[in-house]
């Protein structure tokens, strides 16, 4: 069964009882799935294996002294 | 030099989360690594500086969010997007288990202004305080609370989130008439 045609009435009378949205900011609904699609992103990226390149780095500075870069 | 091992322990365990905001930051793996490289060799030059109790992995991250900046300052660049050139490179990331929903969310994170987009990673991915956040940024609590609010807003538009919400709620009222008609 669809949504009747007369029914906008009702519609706009239920859409106008919603709390209003604080602005700026983004109602919770928005956040939330916006807060857990970064989040996913981001431990996505935390997963990925780290380079022996970065490892050496630190492994390196137990064995020689670290000359100044610059 | 020889480095405390508790500090070269954290310091390992940071490396995944340096190279996470290095890389969502710049939208380029190579970048993210050459700085997340020189991060390190800054931070392990300078640990005279660190000072013990504080959090070693905020403290990197001022270093990397530092050195991102002053690169861009140098090749006086503007960090801003507009015409998605970096976001084209963040859509050919190399993904593992990649999936389109965040190759839509790196490039949307591009088009926002740099410093809204390294606030809200900080808050809102790597999850700091607004306070240390506000501390790695170098500025002022209420203005990164402004970033991360504007850099929300901005994604959600660009992601169309609040298409959805509107939907959604639309759908629940329909929902709900739906069943007060039958």
């Amino acid at each position: 069964m669809t949504i009747q045609e007369n029914s906008p009435l009702a519609l706009d009378t239920l859409l106008a009882e919603q709390p209003p949205r604080p602005e700026p900011a983004l109602d919770q609904n928005t956040q939330a799935a916006l807060g857990e699609l970064l989040r996913s992103m981001y431990g996505d990226l935390l997963k990925r294996p780290v380079p022996d390149r970065f490892l050496d780095i630190l492994k390196r500075l137990d064995e020689t002294p670290q000359e100044d870069r610059s | 030099m020889s480095v405390e091992p508790d500090i070269r322990e954290t310091l390992f365990k940071v490396i995944p989360h340096l190279r996470a905001f290095a890389i969502s930051l710049t939208g380029s793996l190579d970048h993210a690594d050459d700085l997340v490289q020189e991060t390190l060799l800054r931070a392990l030059s300078n640990l005279d500086k660190f000072q013990p109790g504080t959090s070693l992995q905020a403290w990197t991250f001022t270093i990397l969010r530092n050195l991102f900046h002053t690169e861009y300052r140098k090749r006086r660049r503007e960090v801003e997007d507009p015409d998605g050139i970096m976001a084209g490179r963040l859509a050919s990331l190399p993904e593992q288990g990649g999936r389109l929903d965040f190759e839509d969310l790196r490039i949307a994170l591009a088009k926002l202004p740099s410093h809204q987009r390294e606030a809200l990673l900080l808050v809102g991915a790597e999850g700091l305080s607004y306070e240390e956040a506000a501390r790695v940024c170098n500025t002022h609590l209420g203005t990164i609370k402004s970033r991360v609010n504007r850099a929300r807003s901005r994604l959600a538009e660009l992601l169309h989130l609040d298409d959805v919400g509107e939907i959604g709620t639309d759908r629940t009222v329909r929902a709900a008439l739906q069943n007060s008609v039958m």
